[in-house]
């Protein structure tokens, strides 16, 4: 079955399909996740979450565009809604310990940033991440990820180039 | 140096299309703007690739599909339900003042007989609030020659 037969089958609320249609791209949307997030763990929730709202809102989906895309582009969006939070739950763990005059460490990473290359794209903002593993890892054009992020593709432009420079220099001062 | 100033002017926010343009020129054919940002061969080491992941066990989409599905859906059923009920409520409200009778003066009927001798004796002999027996009430507030009387509708 190709997969246009597969969406078909799979807005009519055949399961099966929809199980079919996933399995062809779902290492895509964990590889994104975990580029994205960092972690095994955290990647995998954000992948399954993106799963569970493609699924509940797969009826909406205009069969003329790309699944793979419209499916990362959920991802994304799952994986910034969890930096936020994240970024919020260290932000009171980090006052909390300053209160207690001693400062709380960060969760450690795991995953591919365990090791340095995986911690350099986290040396990135959530955003200049999100634009660079969708244009670099995913192929997406700076104007698709502008209808993703909500911004102009200028702004897209910029935060790709700033990614690109920040992580050169992660990598030159690490060598 | 003009590079310098070129990123400089490549992060001010908003761009014209027209500087965006003249500026994604110099980016791509600027031998050192390129050698100031990572390619992407370079970045695609840097990160997991959808090749690196054949050991990790497949994502199920209806392992919380099927259960958080039905919630989302009985949710909305809720508020459905709950806006059928204050319309029906607000709809019985409209519909019970429109045929409950005016509120206002209960029209009565009183028979009073007085005592052609003594004008303090007087007897009830009939009380009626819309047609429907009434029971008086009589009370002395204390004052000479003040008497208040009242009638109570009777309700079963």
């Amino acid at each position: 079955m190709t997969e246009t037969e597969l969406i078909r089958t799979a807005q009519l609320g055949d399961r099966d399909a929809f199980a079919g249609l996933v399995s062809c791209h779902e290492k895509k949307l964990l590889a994104l996740c975990w580029n994205m997030m960092g972690d095994r763990e955290e990647a995998r929730d954000a992948a399954q979450e993106a799963l569970l709202q493609a699924f509940q809102n797969f009826a909406s989906f205009d069969a003329g565009r790309s699944f793979a895309k419209w499916l990362l582009g959920i991802g994304a969006k799952r994986c910034l809604d969890r930096l936020r939070k994240r970024r919020t739950f260290l932000k009171y763990f980090q006052d909390y310990g300053r209160e207690r005059g001693r400062p709380a460490d960060a969760p450690a990473m795991g995953g591919p940033g365990d090791g340095r290359t995986g911690r350099l794209l986290q040396k990135l903002s959530p955003r200049e991440r999100a634009a660079i593993s969708l244009a670099v890892f995913e192929d997406f054009s700076a104007r698709e990820i502008a209808a993703l992020q909500g911004c102009s593709v200028n702004t897209v432009r910029v935060r790709l180039f700033n990614a690109r420079v920040k992580l050169k220099k992660e990598v030159a001062d690490g060598l | 140096m003009a590079c310098k100033w070129v990123r400089f002017a490549y992060r001010l926010l908003p761009l014209p299309a027209w500087r965006a343009f003249l500026l994604d020129r110099h980016m791509d054919s600027c031998p050192s703007c390129q050698g100031a940002a990572l390619d992407d061969a370079e970045i695609r080491s840097l990160g997991v690739t959808p090749s690196g992941l054949y050991n990790e066990p497949p994502l199920s989409p209806f392992a919380a599909g099927l259960h958080a599905a039905p919630r989302r859906s009985s949710l909305r059923l809720s508020y459905a339900h709950g806006l059928f009920l204050a319309a029906v409520a607000v709809g019985a409200v409209i519909v019970v003042s429109r045929l409950a009778p005016p509120m206002g003066p209960a029209q009565g009927i009183v028979t009073i007989m007085e005592d052609e001798d003594d004008s303090r004796v007087f007897a009830v002999l009939e009380a009626k609030i819309s047609g429907e027996p009434a029971r008086p009430v009589v009370f002395k507030p204390g004052q000479p020659g003040m008497t208040i009387v009242w009638f109570e509708k009777i309700i079963n």
